[in-house]
């Protein structure tokens, strides 16, 4: 049993939200703007945030921002603003994740779970570096078992997929052509049958991301490739 | 004290007083000055005099008594004889006393033996009367100074006189019939139309032999006096043995021609005259041949050294028409001490010189009667002169003339200048004689004047202006007369006094008379004094003037002219076009540098000019570069987007100045325009910004409780369908929303591009990787040819995807199921055509004519509508394809496509040929 603060000066949504995350048989704490948000959190154990970035009074950004001096809870921004700056913005002021309004409240409650599950199952406790194994923001790919746990959840990949995920975790960050991704997991010439790489990398997303449309963990870098990000 | 400030009478007395004084005191001044600084007559004056008159007196002694003492000192050499200095010395040394003259100075005291003055005169015009006797060795000469006899008219003159006279050169000269002799010079002769002269004539033709006694002549150098003054070694006295010689003379004697010596010139027979050839040269000069054969110049040089008289002579006579041919022989004057000596004693005659003369009077015998007769028949005359010789070889007939007569008195008339200098020793000699008392006196007679002056003009001033029974300073009506003109008056008067002395004064009683003016003038200083001094009284000396007057008018007049100036200039300087200003300026230089050039003439000072000219126009060009280079520089700057950028115009000049403030004004209005469209730029994307916002939020609840909403058992068939069609649209909307956003941010050009090499060809497989599912599903092919390996293009991969996902989207939608899409990579340059079009067409909106290689993608499939619809239009917001607008979709899809290719400075187009739909990229 968890607590979620959701804080949004829209009542509609808090109560939509919370009937979304009730279900899902959460604890819900309510506020309406950054400084109630803070309040709350002050009195209640609040294991997750979700919170609005323009509220009245206090906004999210700042209200986050005082709430990242004493506590490391996550935080999920809700924005309305599509605009990547603002994400960057949210990102760095240390929000774990965010979702753009309007939201599909089926991936809102995904990330929210997972975040919770990062927090409360691996929060601090991912140490156990193993050999052949690869962490890599919440993925764990373990070599030996040849299994993905991605936000401790199981995930189940093809061989390829796998080898495909396996390529990306052990050099996180890299950029890798269709072109090399080929040569490396088919162990092949590429004569113009690279095209194949960009199937499979969508099925792995879709397996791997919660929207594959706007991936977290595999990012496409248009035209050059595809790179796992740190 | 009153009663003498306001004693008209005393006033009076000063006045008359202090005029009297005041010409006492500038004539005795003037005397006074003379005397101290002895420039007229002061310590060394009277010395001065001495020598003036001795080298005055000298001169003239010069030209009469120097051949004899010539002779005396050295008969031989008297051409080598540095007479000009060596004879002074003789002249007036002590040992030659006896050859001396008296001077007799005006005071009386005797200067020198023999020679004296009677009297000075001055008189304008000095007639000097000069007696010459000849006695044994002594000449006495004696100067008359007398009254003037016979003044001379300057238009009596010769004109040679005129001439000198007027050059200034000559002091005095003779009239005609007498002597005339030249200042520093020592021509001089004796006319020989005295009337006592006498003519002798000697015929030759009876003598048939002579005996000549040849007299050896002592040195010159053992000329001597002895102590009682008479001269040793004259050579007038032999002092050998007389050596008699007889020689006869045959008249027939021929010289053959072959013996001519003499001349390198070629001879010419230039005819006979008196029975001698006469030969002339090249250079024209005649010659004859004596008897022994060598040649002699008709005129020869020997005649000018021997004695000027004669030669003069002998050179007029020469230049006679009449006497062209004859052969001029002129004989030395036996008294003006020529080298011939001829001593006649009984039947022997005594010649000195025996061969450096006259051959025919040396060696023939028959000179010896000739001589002998003409001593005798001349004995009674002071002088004998040979006047005129003829011989006639044929017959042997020689005939000589003498001109013979007494000495007498030779007038002598002296022409002084009318403008006297200051030392001139006659005016010295005159001052000596009557002013000297004036010059001791002058000193204390001005000093006492001086005095006198002093009391009376303090007396004066201070009495100005004081009148019995008047409070105050009396002016009176002169007074009132403007200062200036007072002056004025006084002033010409003044000058008019002292011109007519200046001009007129030759003598003291002219001056006299003619300084009664200025005298006038004088005497009425007191009432000057007068009438200054009340003025200065009353304050109106510079006020009461004409000049003053004038002045201020013509300051009010020049100030109001200057004005107007300064308003034409400025009008010209504010309106004039800065082309007209230079080429007027230019024109005025040039005219300016065209006169100083006339002015000039001379090639080095045009030069000069040119160079000045040249560094003028270079400064100021330079100059001008400098300016333009900071506007260049400025204007640059602008132009490269610097818009808070400010010239610097404080060290610019002219109109690069106001070029500058204007290139400032021009960015100060860009800077405001860009700032416009920053602000308004930054407040559209807050817009956007806001409105999304302000749309999500409701649309974040709409969908959230339409999915609430479907999750909920409704238990209603059609409702449970209401809920689908709320999900759907509501999901729409969405998609719509931010397509809007997206399509807006992408024209209004508020995205951000980013740029970096994007390969399209991984790009491509990316983005059919992305749809692989999407076309399986609708049984569409994609195939792919790339006719080129380089496929990276600079572009922006997120916008380049975004458009990729449009197009391939579009196809997923429109395309007919079953079918194959071609997508075509190639290389293009600008030049070739695609499809009718030329590529320049496409892309010269973004590359504004650059004709680099392009990078085209074409996407092509079938449409599974009709289109009945252009490219155009299709690339509009919100068309689409269908009509009937049934699918999903918003017709925005190619409107962002094509603005986010621009953004990335590439193009879009939409070719419709029937089904056939085709979407062409341009890539840079």
């Amino acid at each position: 049993m968890y607590n979620i603060l959701i804080c949004d000066d829209e009542k509609d949504i808090v109560e939509a939200l919370n009937i979304y995350l009730t279900s899902e048989g959460y604890k819900i704490f309510k506020a309406y703007n950054g400084s109630e948000a803070l309040g709350v959190i002050e009195k209640e154990e609040i294991h997750l945030v979700l919170m609005d970035i323009m509220m009245p009074v206090m906004d999210g950004i700042t209200a986050m921002s005082k709430l990242r001096e004493k506590s490391n809870l996550p935080v999920i921004l809700l924005t309305a603003k599509g605009e990547d700056t603002d994400k960057i913005l949210g990102l760095n002021v240390g929000a774990d994740d965010y979702v753009t309004k309007p939201f599909n409240p089926v991936e809102l409650i995904a990330r929210v779970k997972a975040q919770l599950r990062r927090y409360m199952t691996l929060g601090g406790s991912n140490t156990t570096e193993k050999k052949d194994v690869y962490m890599v923001s919440g993925i764990i790919l373990d070599d030996k078992s040849k299994q993905v746990v991605v936000d401790g959840e199981e995930v189940s990949l093809t061989p390829t997929e796998y080898y495909i995920l396996k390529l990306f975790m052990e050099n996180p960050g890299k950029v890798y052509s269709p072109k090399d991704i080929y040569k490396e997991v088919w162990k092949d010439i590429p004569l113009g049958s690279e095209g194949t790489v960009a199937v499979h990398i969508r099925h792995l997303r879709e397996k791997i991301e919660i929207n594959p449309s706007e991936p977290r963990h595999l990012k496409v870098v248009w035209g050059q490739g595809y790179k796992m990000e740190e | 004290m009153k009663k003498l400030r306001e004693s008209g009478l005393l006033k009076f007395i000063a006045g008359i007083t202090l005029g009297l004084g005041l010409i006492a005191g500038i004539v005795s001044g003037i005397f006074a000055v003379g005397a101290v600084s002895e420039d007229y007559y002061g310590a060394g004056g009277k010395e001065r005099l001495k020598e003036s008159i001795i080298e005055e007196i000298a001169w003239f002694y010069n030209s009469h008594a120097m051949h004899y003492v010539e002779h005396k000192l050295n008969a031989e050499n008297y051409d080598e004889y540095e007479w000009d200095e060596k004879f002074y010395e003789d002249l007036f040394s002590e040992e030659n006393t006896n050859y001396m003259f008296n001077i007799t100075t005006p005071e009386g005291k005797e200067l020198l033996s023999n020679y004296y003055v009677d009297d000075v005169q001055y008189k304008g015009q000095i007639e000097t009367n000069i007696s010459v006797e000849q006695e044994q060795e002594v000449i006495s000469c004696q100067i008359n100074v007398t009254d003037i006899v016979r003044p001379v008219e300057y238009a009596d003159l010769p004109d040679y006189a005129k001439e000198q006279y007027d050059e200034g050169e000559w002091y005095y000269y003779s009239i005609p019939n007498a002597v005339e002799y030249y200042d520093g010079d020592v021509v001089g002769y004796v006319d020989d139309s005295q009337p006592d002269s006498t003519s002798v004539t000697v015929d030759m033709s009876d003598v048939t032999a002579v005996t000549v006694n040849t007299v050896e002549m002592p040195d010159a150098t053992e000329v001597a006096v002895d102590a009682a003054g008479s001269v040793v070694n004259d050579p007038m006295i032999p002092t050998t043995a007389v050596e008699t010689t007889e020689v006869t003379v045959d008249a027939t004697t021929e010289i053959a021609p072959e013996e001519i010596i003499g001349t390198d010139n070629p001879l010419e027979p230039a005819g006979i005259s008196n029975g001698l050839e006469i030969y002339k040269d090249s250079d024209g000069v005649y010659y004859y041949i004596d008897e022994y054969g060598v040649l002699q110049n008709l005129i020869s040089e020997e005649y000018y050294t021997e004695g000027e008289l004669a030669v003069e002579e002998a050179m007029e006579q020469y230049e006679a028409e009449e006497n062209k041919n004859r052969i001029i022989c002129a004989y030395r004057h036996p008294i003006n001490l020529n080298n011939l000596y001829v001593y006649g004693n009984g039947n022997d005659i005594y010649i000195n010189i025996d061969n450096t003369i006259d051959y025919r009077l040396a060696d023939s015998s028959k000179y010896q009667f000739v001589y002998d007769n003409l001593m005798n028949k001349t004995k009674d005359y002071d002088y004998v002169y040979r006047a005129n010789w003829d011989y006639d070889i044929a017959t042997g007939t020689y005939t000589e003339t003498y001109d013979c007569g007494n000495y007498q008195d030779i007038i002598l008339t002296y022409y002084v200048k009318l403008e006297l200098s200051a030392y001139d020793h006659f005016a010295m000699s005159y001052r000596l004689k009557y002013m000297t008392q004036i010059y001791d006196a002058a000193l204390p007679v001005f000093v006492v004047c001086c005095v006198i002056i002093l009391i009376t003009f303090a007396y004066l001033v201070w009495a100005a202006g004081h009148k019995k029974n008047v409070e105050g300073i009396a002016v009176s009506g002169f007074d009132k007369i403007p200062y200036d003109v007072v002056l004025a008056v006084y002033g010409i008067a003044a000058l008019f006094g002292l011109f007519l002395i200046a001009e007129n004064g030759y003598s003291l009683r002219s001056m006299l008379v003619l300084s009664i003016p200025l005298c006038i003038v004088v005497m009425l200083f007191p009432v000057l004094l007068n009438t200054t001094a009340v003025r200065f009284k009353v304050g109106s000396v510079l006020k009461n003037t004409v000049t003053v007057k004038v002045l201020k008018w013509i300051w009010k007049c020049v100030k109001k002219l200057f004005g107007q100036c300064k308003s034409i200039f400025g009008y010209l300087r504010e309106n004039m076009n800065i082309v007209w200003k230079w080429v007027l300026g230019f024109v005025a230089l040039g005219i300016f540098e065209f006169f100083l050039c006339m002015a000039f003439s001379d090639m080095e000072s045009v030069v000069m000019l040119m160079m000045l000219d040249f560094l003028i126009i270079g400064a100021v060009l330079v100059i001008a570069a400098i300016n333009m280079n900071k506007l260049k520089e400025g204007a640059k700057k602008i132009a490269a987007g610097n818009v808070g950028y400010k010239l610097d115009t404080d060290h610019m000049l002219w109109e690069f100045k106001k070029h500058g403030e204007t290139l400032n004004s021009i960015n100060d209005g860009i800077s405001v325009a860009v700032n416009e469209r920053l602000k308004s730029e930054h407040m559209q994307t807050e817009l956007i910004t806001n409105v999304t916002h302000d749309i999500k939020t409701p649309l974040t609840s709409i969908i959230s409780y339409v999915d609430l909403l479907s999750k909920e058992e409704l238990n209603n068939e059609k409702a449970d369908e209401y809920v689908e069609v709320l999900s759907r649209q509501s999901e729409r909307l969405k998609k719509l929303i931010e397509d809007l956003i997206e399509a807006s941010k992408a024209t209004t050009g508020n995205l951000k591009v980013e740029f970096s090499d994007v390969d399209v060809k991984v790009l491509l497989e990316q983005s059919l990787g992305e749809f692989s599912d999407k076309l399986l599903a609708k049984g569409l092919k994609p195939v792919v040819n790339f006719h080129t390996d380089d496929t990276v293009v600079r572009a922006d991969g997120k916008h380049l995807w975004r458009v990729f996902d449009n197009l391939i989207n579009n196809i997923s939608k429109y395309a007919q199921d079953n079918t194959r899409v071609y997508v075509d990579v190639e290389r293009v340059t600008t030049d070739e055509t695609i499809d009718g079009m030329t590529l320049d067409d496409i892309v010269k909106n973004s590359y504004a004519g650059n004709s680099a290689e392009v990078l085209k993608v074409s996407f092509k499939n079938i449409s599974k509508e009709e289109l009945n619809i252009s490219g155009e239009e299709l690339m509009q917001r919100f068309v689409r394809g269908d009509k009937s607008r049934n699918t999903e979709g918003n017709g925005l899809g190619l409107s962002i496509a094509k603005s986010l290719m621009k953004l990335q400075d590439g193009d879009l187009e939409i070719i419709v040929d029937g089904d056939l739909f085709k979407v062409v990229l341009i890539l840079k």
